[in-house]
């Protein structure tokens, strides 16, 4: 326990310092950015450096054995409906709960987009439908290659048809999706299926899992651009 | 408090019950279902879903009252500069140190090198993912500068990716897809992206939306496109190094 505490700070504190340190030294050099705006500036990075230390420390301690009891549950009912509504529902879950995804929700918000919750509906349920075929690809043993190029190749099609300003967030999802939670979540749970599968190893079957969830929202997105605006 | 550093920390709040109190409900369903742990397992998940209810609302509150009002503050005094070019070296800067200091890039640069028996040793890569990501991260600001449009950039971009896919090696083109956001954890998102929405904010003729967004897009792609590209040069050196093996029989 004392272990996790200690790496997960240092974690907490190696992501967040080179940041802070640039902005600081961009404020101290090149602007002179209002007083206030500053102190707010260092009370919110010391939050938010509480923030993801116990953020962190909460999915490892917890919310990930859990993810990997579930993923080791999975196969063991030889039933691909429960595979695909676990897949999808967890799926959904650690997305929406993604600090990535609600920052870049956030902005968009701020930056005038008025969408209500739908960017993090529509990332989240991206996530659950290509991580759920991530899974069954794995049971089928279909080459990773072949998945990947057609997914993307999909997403690279409706660019050309999706006006600017859906493009640029459709893509950015994409990569928002991928956060320090959701990917050892499923990793996690990816890790406990394949463990339990046998003739499977995580190693060879499970890479590719977390690339291919994350064209899911790149396509949700897109699609919603393409037919819905 | 004078700084309103808690000011809208009820919204924050109300966000973050939605989500955790899915994963509980998930979670809750499953163990009565299948799993039924021990009572203990189960409480120390409660307080791992508690402990990430806090940091959530913690993080979030910062990066709303730091993060996003610094990012486009900084965004938009370059871009009310003469000399808007600045921001490309600025970018490269950022996008080196960040990874450079992200843990998450170091277990990748280690994984490769066990991928590639060795042969491709992790320092090496570590430094290559830095400056794919450095260089990516000039380019997105180049684009909000110059305002060029995304389409030119993404299509291009994620149609070298797809074609890469059919040369690399298996194992590689999984890790390169797997590790694409390894550089854009959600405090560079707040930064960077508040940052390119406060420049296309202050210059004439850009949209915020269009203009602003679509870096983190642009980022995930260096780490897919370098690392497939390792795995080409590292398939040539060894059919080289097989043949000259072979020549020496």
């Amino acid at each position: 326990m004392y272990q996790i505490i200690k790496n997960t700070a240092i974690e907490a504190l190696g992501a967040m310092l080179p940041i802070v340190a640039i902005i600081v030294t961009l404020h101290f050099t090149v602007l002179n950015v209002e007083s206030t705006v500053f102190l707010r500036f260092l009370a919110g990075s010391t939050m938010s450096v509480f923030g993801v230390f116990f953020f962190l420390l909460g999915a490892r301690t917890g919310i990930l054995p859990m993810g990997r009891d579930i993923g080791a549950e999975l196969p063991q009912h030889n039933s691909i409906p429960l595979i695909v509504a676990v897949g999808l529902i967890f799926g959904f879950a650690v997305t929406t709960a993604e600090p990535g995804v609600m920052t870049l929700n956030n902005i968009a918000t701020n930056a005038g987009v008025d969408n209500g919750a739908t960017l993090i509906i529509v990332i989240s349920a991206g996530v659950a439908v290509l991580f759920t075929t991530g899974l069954i690809r794995i049971i089928f043993g279909f080459p990773i290659k072949y998945v990947l190029a057609i997914t993307y190749g999909i997403a690279i099609i409706l660019a050309f048809f999706t006006p600017p300003e859906f493009l640029s967030i459709a893509f950015d999802g994409g990569g928002v999706a991928a956060g320090s939670f959701t990917v050892p979540m499923l990793l996690a749970l990816g890790m406990g299926f394949t463990s339990v599968l046998g003739n499977r190893s995580y190693l060879s079957d499970g890479f590719g899992l977390i690339g291919l969830a994350c064209a899911g929202p790149i396509i949700g997105l897109l699609v919603l651009g393409v037919f819905f605006f | 408090m004078m700084l309103g550093i808690f000011e809208g920390l009820d919204n924050v709040t109300l966000d973050i019950i939605l989500p955790i109190a899915l994963l509980l409900i998930f979670f809750l369903v499953f163990q009565f279902l299948f799993l039924k742990r021990p009572l203990r397992q189960v409480l120390v998940l409660l307080r791992g879903l508690l402990f990430a209810f806090v940091g959530l609302v913690l993080f979030l509150q910062g990066i709303n009252i730091a993060f996003v009002p610094m990012g486009q503050e900084i965004g938009s005094a370059f871009g009310g500069f003469d000399n808007t070019w600045t921001l490309i070296p600025l970018g490269f800067v950022l996008g080196f140190f960040i990874t450079l200091a992200e843990p998450q890039v170091r277990v990748l640069s280690q994984t490769v090198e066990e991928a590639s028996s060795g042969y491709i040793r992790s320092k090496t890569i570590l430094i290559l993912l830095c400056l794919a990501v450095a260089t990516f991260t000039a380019l997105a600001m180049a684009r909000t500068v110059f305002g060029i449009p995304l389409h030119f950039v993404i299509i291009p971009g994620y149609l070298i990716a797809v074609i890469l896919l059919f040369f690399a090696d298996k194992d590689f083109v999984a890790m390169a897809f797997d590790s694409g956001s390894i550089a854009t954890g959600p405090l560079t998102v707040a930064f960077m992206v508040s940052l390119t929405v406060g420049v296309s904010d202050a210059l004439d003729g850009r949209n915020m939306i269009v203009d602003g967004f679509g870096l983190i897009g642009i980022i995930t792609l260096a780490p897919i496109i370098s690392i497939q590209l390792l795995s080409l040069i590292y398939a040539v050196k060894t059919a080289r190094g097989e043949v000259s093996d072979d020549s020496g029989k």
